[in-house]
């Protein structure tokens, strides 16, 4: 059922004790409150309403003061069904190799591996209403030989609004109260021990309640999960689950950036794999050899035509005949007051999402500011490493002469790549990463290296949980939607048998 | 001439060519682009720079084959 905070009486929560207390009804939280209310008692609590409400959101205002980044009320959404209200809808899981070590990535590693997160994919396939399993590969093309290269598939949700989908499920739910405007602000431990005592929330007139359970789970998204855990420094002074610092470090996102432009031999457009929108689209990925000789890090690359010969030919037509001449480019330039790339003779782009490295400085900080709540809004200094452009320009490279050497194409790499010294280029004129916050709380072996284990608890609380792709050990290249619900499932059979 | 300039000169030339194979076309208008000389450097030093393969070569950041380079003489213009 639903219950606004703002229409219960002060006494509301006297009386309850829930078996889970979870934060944050976005992808992860509604899955776990779906899977575990078979047997538990669940409270639910989202930060928002059913709908948007600027209210709400404005609480996600934070300052960025490392690397440029998207606006971090603008990155995600706060209300019920979270980001997957606007959600682009990318599946993939992440590759084998994704899980082990690798020496160009420092302190990579998950402790868990590939076939642990496997038995959740058919599940996770029906909970984003993907057209079938899921499938690491794509149908092979037997002409295809890039050496270094493999065809991977992402698949494609509708996508999936869990607002809409699961909605009229969780309102009529026997076990799952969804609070709305239900702000947590602060989790408790019982005096002298590492429990989890009770969740205090607040509603938008700054009414306190507090919420007890015997577990309680974080899963408000990658910058939230660890603002609230350092925000929580009444009892700890370096907040809840932060005894080794790492809360909030390593913060990780997908690079995306255009890395060049393409012609293709003639007759080899239908050879390429083009993103085709329907059940899955069939991509270009790098084998594992290929990352081990180039010591960079993982990455998924797909080639985009500029002209498509069904939809949206004219326009492109129109750019040609005035790209045709010096001075018909110069009359629109000036008509429209900015500069037009006159690149239709070429067949396309290269577009490239990439892995990050992990960076211990590449992290979400507590600033100075503050929201309505009193708690300290995000300060995020996200940090790019050297081998996160090294793995633009080799994979790059290494794809464009495999273009050559097949006689499929020819591509040229971008400059601001082959520059050394070159910054990124800006948010204005790129789309710079998938908005996809990870590793902010990952999940490791030893405490000394994560801040979850491989059971998502948070190391030195007896009953506390995290979920989302805050507990990424790395982030691969993947999309992160897939990972965080089979994630979850996984972390609701443990809760089932373990509580 | 900056870069720029001399893409949007070159295609300005290209658009008129009578080459029937619309990639041969492209690929030249490319390559000439590309070599403009005094533009760029030396497509030798590139490919070393860059560790490519035996018979490839970079031009303006373009990977292509040696072998590209050879039947170049249809009439762009």
């Amino acid at each position: 059922m639903f219950i606004d905070l703002k229409d219960v009486e002060s006494d509301h929560f006297s009386q309850k004790h829930f078996d889970v207390a979870i934060c944050g009804a976005g992808v992860a939280g509604i899955t776990l409150a779906r899977k575990l209310s078979a047997e538990f008692s669940v409270a639910l609590c989202e930060a928002g309403d059913l709908e948007y409400s600027q209210e709400s959101q404005e609480q996600y205002d934070g300052e960025i003061s490392g690397d440029e980044y998207f606006p971090l009320d603008a990155t995600r959404l706060r209300f019920f069904g979270g980001t997957s209200n606007h959600w682009g809808g990318w599946c993939r899981p992440l590759d084998a190799h994704d899980f082990e070590a690798k020496a160009q990535n420092s302190n990579s590693g998950w402790p868990i591996r590939k076939p642990d997160l496997d038995p959740y994919a058919e599940e996770t396939s029906q909970i984003l209403d993907l057209a079938g399993n899921i499938s690491d590969s794509c149908p092979q093309d037997p002409q295809f030989s890039f050496a270094g290269f493999e065809q991977i598939q992402f698949s494609w949700s509708t996508p999936t609004r869990f607002n809409k989908k699961y909605r009229d499920e969780i309102a009529t739910s026997a076990n799952i109260s969804c609070y709305l405007n239900a702000n947590v602000v602060d989790l408790r431990l019982a005096d002298d021990s590492d429990r989890i005592d009770e969740m205090e929330i607040r509603d938008y007139a700054d009414r306190r309640f507090s919420v007890r359970a015997r577990v309680y789970i974080i899963a408000a998204g990658g910058l939230e999960n660890p603002r609230i855990l350092l925000n929580c420094n009444r009892q700890v002074d370096t907040g809840v689950g932060n005894q080794h610092d790492l809360v909030g470090r390593f913060f990780s996102e997908h690079l995306h950036y255009d890395i060049g432009q393409f012609i293709l031999e003639d007759g080899q457009k239908e050879r390429i794999g083009m993103p085709s929108r329907t059940a899955f689209s069939c991509f270009y990925g790098p084998t594992p050899d290929l990352l081990q000789d180039e010591q960079i890090l993982n990455f998924g690359l797909r080639l985009q035509l500029y002209r498509n010969d069904r939809d949206g030919a004219f326009k492109h037509k129109v750019k040609e005949v005035i790209c045709s001449a010096e001075w018909t480019q110069d009359f629109v330039n000036m008509f429209r007051d900015r500069d037009m790339a006159c690149t239709v003779l070429l067949d396309g782009k290269i577009k490239l999402a990439s892995e990050q490295a992990l960076n211990r400085e590449s992290r979400v900080m507590l600033g100075d500011d503050r929201d309505r709540f009193g708690l300290q809004k995000i300060d995020l200094r996200w940090q790019r490493s050297p081998v996160d452009k090294r793995t633009l320009l080799r994979g790059g490279v290494r794809f464009a002469e495999e273009l050559a050497v097949n006689r499929v194409g020819r591509m040229q790499i971008a400059d601001w790549l082959l520059q050394e010294e070159a910054d990124y280029p800006d948010l204005a004129t790129e789309e710079t990463g998938g908005n996809h916050h990870m590793c902010t709380t990952r999940m490791a072996a030893r405490p000394q290296e994560g801040v979850v284990d491989e059971d998502l608890a948070v190391f030195g609380t007896q009953n506390l949980f995290i979920t989302g792709s805050s507990v990424f050990s790395t982030s691969g290249h993947a999309n992160p939607t897939f990972t965080i619900v089979q994630l979850s499932l996984r972390l609701a059979e443990h809760l089932n048998t373990s509580i | 001439m900056d870069k720029k300039q001399i893409r949007n000169d070159g295609l300005h030339r290209y658009r008129t060519n009578s080459v029937d194979s619309l990639s041969r076309r492209q690929f030249i208008g490319m390559t000439m682009l590309a070599a403009t000389p005094g533009s760029f450097a030396s497509p030798a030093v590139f490919a070393q720079e860059h560790g490519l393969r035996g018979g490839l070569l970079m031009i303006d950041g373009w990977i292509l084959s040696e072998s590209d380079l050879e039947d170049l003489d249809m009439d762009v213009y």
